[in-house]
């Protein structure tokens, strides 16, 4: 199964995350299929980018976002309620 | 602020103080935001016991926040110190005409950066560009 992560990167203390596309067979080695954004709430105001139309077809390919990818991608506008309510 | 990025940062200020496995599972959960089954496959265990580890680690973690305060206390540090930095820089855009005041801004700029690095701050301005020192502004 392909999955919808957000992994974080950055520094200790200085967290942005990543939207990534990863297979879920090796979820331990790190790679990724394409990166779909990025996410910094340290930030004032908080960044969040993410590239609508890779999301909207990775969604439609069967791509499963986590909890947290669901709840971002709502919040950019990715997702619709509907949606997310499954 | 987000769930997952709170635990983060609380991992982030006393992640130390977690056994090993605890950190590995919190860190495959918040960091790498692998699901249960994921981290139940990878530590060769159940989901059930998986979430049960992540339960009694966050309440770990909530425990010493309570007490101790270090995360909550790093977000208003930079915060105050974000505003501290919009306004020298909104100063150093006026182009000081004076010398004591270009070098009293000099200073000012200095003692900033020297706090960032106290307290492990890091903000955009930091990361940009290294400390210069304020001129005064000669029209050239």
């Amino acid at each position: 199964m392909v999955r919808i992560r957000l992994t974080r990167m950055g520094a200790k203390k200085r967290p942005f995350y990543r939207f990534v596309v990863a297979d879920s067979r090796s979820p331990r080695d790190g790679r990724f299929i394409e990166i779909l954004g990025h996410y910094n709430p340290i930030a004032n105001p908080t960044e969040l980018v993410v590239d609508k139309e890779k999301a909207l077809y990775w969604l439609a390919q069967g791509a499963q976002p986590s909890e947290p990818v669901k709840r971002l991608f709502k919040k950019a506008g990715v997702l619709g309620e509907a949606a997310v309510g499954e | 602020m987000d769930d997952i990025v709170r635990m983060g940062l609380l991992y982030d200020f006393y992640g130390g103080l977690l056994t090993p496995k605890q950190q590995r599972v919190f860190g495959y959960y918040y960091l790498e935001n692998l699901s249960l089954a994921e981290i139940a496959e990878e530590e060769g265990t159940t989901r059930q016991a998986v979430h049960d580890l992540l339960q009694r680690t966050e309440k770990l973690l909530e425990g010493w926040e309570s007490k101790l305060g270090l995360v909550a206390r790093y977000l208003e540090e930079l915060e105050a110190v974000k505003e501290v930095e919009e306004a020298v820089r909104e100063l150093n855009r006026l182009q000081p005409m004076d010398e004591r005041v270009a070098a009293g801004l000099t200073r000012v700029r200095a003692a900033l950066s020297r706090l960032l690095s106290i307290l492990e701050l890091e903000t955009e301005e930091e990361q940009g560009s290294k400390f210069r020192e304020t001129r005064v502004n000669t029209g050239n």
